[in-house]
C-alpha cells in the first residue's frame, strides 16, 4: 500500500515537472510568435509585394518584392540541386553500402554535415567559390543552401529506406526483379512520402538561413535575377533592415519575418500531410 | 537442445484423457468378464436369481460404451490426435463397441437360465463350462494386452481363438449326437447350442479387440489369414465326438501353461 | 489415401544438399523430390531448416553474402545452385509468397503487372487479361475487379495475401513456394488460402512451410519432417499422420517431447 502511494506521488511529481518544462518552452515560443504576428501584420501592405527594397534614407517605405523573389529562386534551385544528389546518396547508404567502409564513412561525415553550423557552410562556399570568382553571387548562395539541403535529404532517404521491411525487398526479388528495379519501383516508392517530407523540411530549414547567404549571395537592393551577381533575399534583407535606425525599415523587416514564418508553417503543414499519407 | 522423444505429451491433460479412456475400456472388460462368469455359473447351477442379476448388469456395460463414445468424440474434436494417438482413440472406440456386443451375448446366455432350469442337466453342460472357462481366460489375456499395449500377447490371443472354434466344433458335434440319440433332449440341446454359439461369437469379438491393439501399437493389420474352421456346418453326422473334444482340450493346454509363466 | 495423379514426375530434386549460414551447418545432406502438381509440406520445430530449404529453391539466400549452399538442386534437370544460373530467370520459374503479406505500394493492378513486366512484353490488352487471370486464379477477382486502381495496401490481410499469391502466379511459375503463408491471418482467411492452394495445385507445384501441423495434414499430398537441419522422414501425408515410420516424427506430430 505504502509502495503504491509512493509511486503515485513520484508519478505526480514527474508529470508536473514535464508540464512545467512544456509551459516554459511554449511561453517563449508563443512570445516570439505573438511579437512576429503583431509587428509583422502592421508592416503588411500591398507595397510589400509590388515594390523593391528602398534605398537608404528614402522617404517612401518601399517593399520586399526583389527579396521575396530572390529567396524563392534560391530555395527552389538549391532544393533542386541538393535533392537528387541526396536521394541517390541515401539509396547508396541504405541499399548498397550498408556494410562497406565507404558507406559507413559517408554516413559518419553526413552526420557531421547535418549538424554543422550553417555559418561554416557559408564560409566554405565563400572561400571555395566566392573568393575565386571575385564577387558575391546568387549561384554561391544556391550552392551553400544546397549544401544544407543535401545532408538532410541523405539522412531522411536513408532512414526511410531502412524502414521498408526486408520482406518487401525479398518479395520484389522473389518475382525476379533485379536490384535497381526493386529499389526504384518498390522500396523507394514505399518510402516516397517520407523522402518528400524530408525534402520539405529541408526547404523549411533553408528558408530562414541567414548566415550562409551573408558570405555568398549577400544582398541586392535592386531587382536582379542574374545568378552571377549578388541577389536580394529575405533573411539578409531582414538582417540589414532590422539593424537599421529607420522605423519604416524595421517595419519591413518584421513583415519579412512574418512572411518567412508563414512560409515555413505552410511547408510544415505540407510535410505533415505527406507523413500522414505514408501510413495509409 | 532437447531430444524430441518421450512417452509424454507436452499437454499433460491429453495424457490424462487417454489414460481415462483406457481405464474405461478396462472397466468394460472387467464387467463383461464378471457378467459372463455369473451367466455360466447360473447356467451350471440353474441359479435363476444370479441369472436375473446378471441380465440387469448389462445396462451398466451399455452405459460405459456410451461414455467411451463421448470421450472419444471429445478427444477427436478438441485434441485432433494424430498417428499413434489417433489409432489409440479409434482402438478404444472399436474395443468398446466389441465389448458392448460381448455384454449382450453374455446377457443372452444368462437369459436362457430361466428355461434351462426347468430341465435335468444333460451331458453337454460340462463342455459348455470348459468352453466358457477358455473364453474367460482369453478375456483376461486381452485385458492384459490392452492394459500393457502388448502386441505379442494380442497376437497370441488372436491365434488362440482357433481353440475356442475347435472346442465349439467338438461341442456342436457332441450335442448333435446327443440330440439324435435322445430327441427329448432337443430343447435343452438347442439352448445349450445357442449358448455355445454365443461363447464362440464372444471369442470372435476378442480377436477383433486383439486386431485393434495390434494396429494401435504397430500401425499394421494382423496379416496372416486366420484359418477359419467351419466344420460344424457340415451336414454329415459326426462320429467319435469325444476324441475331438479331447483333442481340443489338449491343444488348449499349452496356452494355459504360457499364461502361468 | 488421397487421390493419386497418374504421373508422379519430380520437378525439383535435391541431392546431397547442404546449406551454411556462415559457419552454421543449417541443412545436412538433404535428399528429396518435389512432385509435379502436388502439394508438399515441410514441417518441423523452429530452426529445423524448413524455411532455409524453401529459400534454397529460389536462391533467396543469394541476397545475403554469408549464406551458401552446396550439393545439387535440380529444377527440370538443371542444377540451380550453379553460379552461372540467372537467379532472376530462376525466380520467374519458382515463385514465392511470404509469411507477412507484402503488397507493393502501388495499385492492385500494378502489383500484379509489376512481376509480369519483368519477364514479358505484353500489350495493354494482354496485360489486362493476365491481371484478370491471376486475380481469378487467386479467388480475388470478384472482390477487386471494381477497384483495380486502388492501392493494394488497403485490402484486408487475407486479401493482401491472396494478392501476393496472384502476383506470384501472374508470372506463370512452375513451382510456388509458400513460406508460412497463413501464420499472420485469421482462421477464416486461412481457410480461404488453404482452399486456394487446393485449387492451384492442378496447375502449379506447391511447396509450403507451415508451423500448423494440422494445416499440413489438411492441404498437402506429401509431407517432409525436418529436425535440426536433417530430413527425418518424407512420405505421403496420410502415412506421416497416421503411421509415421520414424519415432521422431511420431513424437513431433503427436506433441510429445523429452
Amino acid at each position: 500500500m505504502d509502495l503504491r502511494k509512493k509511486r503515485r506521488i513520484v508519478n505526480r511529481v514527474a508529470l508536473s515537472c514535464s508540464l512545467l518544462a512544456m509551459v516554459f518552452g511554449l511561453f517563449w515560443l508563443a512570445w516570439v510568435l505573438i511579437t512576429t504576428v503583431k509587428l509583422g501584420v502592421t508592416g503588411l501592405s500591398w507595397d510589400l509585394f509590388t515594390k523593391m527594397t528602398p534605398p537608404p534614407g528614402a522617404g517612401n517605405p518601399g517593399g520586399l518584392l526583389n527579396a521575396i523573389v530572390g529567396s524563392l529562386l534560391m530555395i527552389v534551385l538549391a532544393t533542386a540541386l541538393g535533392t537528387p544528389m541526396g536521394i541517390l546518396a541515401g539509396i547508396y547508404l541504405a541499399e548498397y553500402g550498408k556494410h562497406t567502409w565507404l558507406g559507413q564513412t559517408t554516413q559518419f561525415i553526413n552526420g557531421i554535415l547535418l549538424s554543422a553550423p550553417s555559418i561554416i557552410v557559408g564560409l566554405f562556399v565563400y572561400s571555395a567559390y566566392v573568393a575565386h570568382m571575385g564577387n558575391f553571387s546568387g549561384l554561391a548562395g544556391i550552392f551553400s543552401l544546397a549544401l544544407i539541403v543535401l545532408p538532410v535529404v541523405v539522412a531522411t532517404t536513408e532512414n526511410m529506406l531502412r524502414l521498408v521491411p526486408d520482406t518487401m525487398r525479398e518479395a520484389a526479388y522473389a518475382l525476379g526483379a533485379s536490384k535497381h528495379v526493386a529499389i526504384l519501383s518498390v522500396t523507394l516508392r514505399a518510402s516516397m512520402a517520407g523522402v518528400v517530407t524530408g525534402v520539405l523540411l529541408a526547404m523549411a530549414r533553408i528558408a530562414g538561413e541567414t548566415a550562409p547567404l551573408l558570405f555568398t549571395a549577400l544582398s541586392n537592393q535592386f531587382w536582379s535575377l542574374d545568378l552571377n551577381q549578388p541577389i536580394a533575399n529575405l533573411p539578409v534583407t531582414i538582417f540589414k533592415f532590422a539593424m537599421s535606425p529607420f522605423k519604416d525599415w524595421q517595419e519591413i523587416a518584421w513583415a519579412g519575418v512574418f512572411l518567412i514564418t508563414l512560409g515555413i508553417l505552410g511547408v510544415n503543414i505540407l510535410a505533415r500531410i505527406f507523413t500522414n499519407l505514408r501510413y495509409k | 537442445m532437447n531430444k524430441l522423444t518421450s512417452d509424454h505429451h507436452i499437454h499433460h491433460a491429453f495424457d490424462q484423457e487417454l489414460q481415462e479412456l483406457d481405464a474405461l475400456v478396462l472397466k468394460m472388460c472387467d464387467q463383461v468378464t464378471s457378467l459372463l462368469q455369473d451367466a455360466i455359473t447360473a447356467v451350471t447351477s440353474a441359479d435363476q436369481g444370479l441369472a436375473y442379476a446378471a441380465v440387469k448388469r448389462d445396462q451398466g456395460i451399455d452405459d460405459l460404451e456410451l461414455l467411451v463414445k463421448e470421450r472419444t468424440m471429445q478427444i477427436l474434436a478438441l485434441r485432433e490426435p494424430k498417428a499413434v494417438d489417433l489409432r489409440w482413440v479409434i482402438a478404444a472406440l472399436e474395443s468398446a463397441a466389441n465389448l458392448e456386443r460381448m455384454g449382450d451375448m453374455a446377457k443372452n446366455i444368462a437369459k436362457r437360465v430361466a428355461i434351462l432350469s426347468t430341465f435335468t442337466p444333460m451331458d453337454g453342460i460340462g463342455d459348455i463350462t470348459r468352453m466358457a472357462r477358455m473364453t474367460v481366460d482369453f478375456l483376461g489375456k486381452i485385458r492384459e494386452a490392452w492394459a500393457e499395449k502388448d502386441t505379442a500377447l494380442a497376437l497370441q490371443t488372436w491365434n488362440g481363438d482357433a481353440l475356442i472354434d475347435t472346442l465349439f466344433d467338438a461341442l456342436f458335434q457332441n450335442l448333435m449326437v446327443i440330440m439324435i440319440d435322445s430327441p427329448h433332449n432337443i430343447t435343452q440341446g438347442m439352448h445349450l447350442l445357442f449358448i455355445a454359439k454365443n461363447l464362440e461369437r464372444i471369442g470372435d469379438r476378442i480377436t477383433n479387440i486383439a486386431e485393434s491393439i495390434y494396429y494401435l501399437e504397430s500401425g499394421k493389420k494382423i496379416d496372416s489369414v486366420r484359418p477359419k474352421s467351419d466344420g460344424h456346418y457340415r451336414s454329415s453326422i459326426p462320429q467319435a465326438s469325444h476324441s475331438s473334444l479331447a483333442a481340443a482340450e489338449a491343444s488348449a493346454e499349452p496356452l494355459r501353461d504360457l499364461k502361468k509363466e | 489415401m488421397k487421390e493419386q495423379k497418374t504421373t508422379l514426375e519430380p520437378v525439383i530434386i535435391a541431392k546431397n544438399l547442404d546449406f551454411y549460414y556462415g559457419n552454421i551447418h543449417a541443412l545436412k545432406n538433404i535428399n528429396l523430390e518435389i512432385y509435379n502438381r502436388h502439394v508438399t509440406a515441410f514441417i518441423g520445430p523452429s530452426g529445423c531448416g524448413k524455411s532455409t530449404l524453401l529459400r534454397t529453391m529460389n536462391r533467396m539466400y543469394n541476397l545475403y553474402p554469408e549464406q551458401r549452399a552446396s550439393g545439387m538442386l535440380l529444377l527440370d534437370g538443371e542444377n540451380v545452385l550453379e553460379s552461372g544460373v540467372d537467379v532472376n530467370v530462376l525466380r520467374a520459374k519458382v515463385g514465392m509468397v511470404f509469411q507477412k503479406p507484402t503488397p507493393f505500394p502501388m495499385s492492385i493492378y500494378e502489383n500484379i503487372a509489376f512481376g509480369v513486366r519483368l519477364h514479358e512484353r505484353l500489350s495493354k490488352q494482354q496485360m489486362n487479361e493476365r491481371v484478370e487471370w491471376a486475380l481469378l486464379q487467386a479467388a480475388l477477382w470478384e472482390e477487386t475487379k471494381d477497384k483495380l486502381n486502388q492501392s493494394g495496401m488497403n485490402l484486408s490481410g487475407g486479401q493482401q495475401q491472396r494478392l501476393c499469391i496472384a502476383r506470384a502466379i501472374a508470372v506463370k511459375p512452375k513451382v510456388l513456394l509458400l513460406d508460412e503463408p497463413t501464420s499472420a491471418l485469421d482462421p477464416i482467411s486461412t481457410m480461404h488460402i488453404e482452399e486456394l492452394i487446393a485449387e492451384l495445385k492442378t496447375e502449379f507445384t506447391i511447396v509450403i512451410v507451415t508451423h500448423n501441423m494440422q494445416q499440413a495434414a489438411r492441404i498437402s499430398d506429401y509431407t517432409a519432417y525436418m529436425y535440426m537441419g536433417e530430413l527425418i522422414e518424407f512420405g505421403l501425408t496420410d502415412q506421416i499422420f497416421i503411421e509415421p515410420r520414424e519415432k521422431q516424427t511420431m513424437d513431433y506430430i503427436t506433441g510429445r517431447f523429452g
